[in-house]
């Protein structure tokens, strides 16, 4: 019984294919409970009918509902365009602040950058710090800066141990001392290696 | 209304730019698709959340991407979005109950043969039922889909949704057994 209600209901739907619909239809003929049953399920159909149409809104209301729906929409559009426009004037400001920083350091900063980094005739070695934290680069560190004549640390050396530091800043002195001995016209350069 | 018309909202001036083809075609399918957005979202969620909500967000979620669909024929879009958007509620926490502010349509077509009582009824006992049975019979009765299409827009199988359909209309006739003579 449960499959002829199944039949009877697919049919009622619409989803029975032409020869199903045939079959169903020489059953009914043939069986009038079936056809009873048929008939119920019809008067079924009708009752929820009546409720399906019952949940639709009248016709001003559908309305009012569809121009709230239509000034919000409108709405997001205005709040996505200022969005779109205020995203737009705060990267530009970004980019220019970007780039205004970066001319200043290159070529406009008094000390800094590759003038500064030119300087390497005049840099002053020595060992600044002994550091041993964990955001230190790792345990037992040393660090050797190297600096400009103005004081300005060019350049940062690590070294695993003091000796090694000590040994580079000593070089690195010697080096600096026999450059100075060189533009002065005391020493006469022979060789780069000290 | 021919596809080239713009909406005609009564107290909503119309889309001031022709570029905004989209947004119009939009305009017009709120208008046009509301009534009935209404009721399929009142069938499946009853009184436990608001039909206005469910469709509002359904229809605002559309337009947040409107530019990916095809709005020269949106009945179908609509219709899944909104019958997603209310199961999506209904599968939130319970909520409170929502009073009806649409009792029904006064000139319903069906007033004279059904009363009032009887549909309260019918409507009742349809809220009793599963979301997904209640989804299947709203789109298949009221809206007249094929299997194919419920199935496609509740993302399940034709014999699921046959099942559904066979259980639910099952179920409701045990309720409503005193109200229908067989």
């Amino acid at each position: 019984m449960e499959t002829d209600y199944e039949i009877l209901e697919s049919f009622l739907d619409g989803g029975l294919a032409p020869t199903e619909v045939q079959a169903l239809a020489a059953r009914l003929t043939a069986e009038p409970e079936l056809a009873a049953v048929l008939d119920a399920l019809r008067q079924e159909r009708a009752v929820r009918q009546g409720m399906w149409q019952s949940l639709e809104p009248d016709e001003a209301a559908a309305q009012r509902f569809a121009q709230t729906v239509i000034r919000a929409s409108r709405r997001r559009r205005v709040l996505s365009i200022i969005g779109r426009v205020t995203r737009g004037a705060v990267a530009a400001a970004a980019c220019l602040t970007l780039g205004i920083t970066t001319g200043w350091y290159v070529w406009g900063h008094p000390t800094g950058g590759p003038a500064g980094m030119n300087a390497v005739g005049t840099v002053t070695p020595h060992v600044v710090s002994n550091s041993t934290g964990p955001g230190a680069g790792g345990a037992g560190t040393y660090q050797v800066a190297i600096t400009d004549e103005n004081g300005n640390v060019v350049a940062v050396q690590k070294f695993s141990g003091l000796d090694e530091a000590r040994e580079f800043a000593e070089d690195l002195g010697r080096y600096q001392e026999r450059r100075l001995d060189v533009q002065d016209g005391k020493a006469l350069l022979v060789s780069d290696r000290f | 209304m021919s596809s080239n018309e713009s909406p005609v909202v009564p107290g909503v001036p119309e889309a001031s730019n022709a570029s905004n083809a989209t947004e119009a075609l939009f305009e017009r399918a709120v208008a046009t698709h509301s009534r009935r957005l209404l009721a399929i979202a009142r069938a499946i969620v009853g009184t436990r959340a608001s039909a206005e909500d469910v469709v509002q967000q359904a229809l605002m979620n559309l337009y947040q991407h409107r530019a990916r669909y095809d709005w020269r024929e949106p009945g179908g879009l609509m219709r899944r979005a909104v019958v997603n958007e209310a199961l999506r509620l209904l599968r939130q926490p319970r909520m409170g109950v929502v009073a009806d502010d649409h009792p029904g349509r006064s000139d319903s077509p069906a007033r004279g043969m059904i009363d009032r009582e009887t549909v309260a009824k019918v409507r009742a006992a349809i809220e009793r039922l599963p979301e997904h049975f209640r989804a299947a019979l709203v789109l298949c009765e009221y809206e007249n889909m094929a299997y194919t299409q419920i199935a496609e827009v509740l993302g399940a199988s034709v014999p699921q949704v046959k099942t559904w359909l066979h259980r639910g209309r099952r179920q409701l006739a045990q309720m409503l057994r005193d109200l229908v003579e067989v």
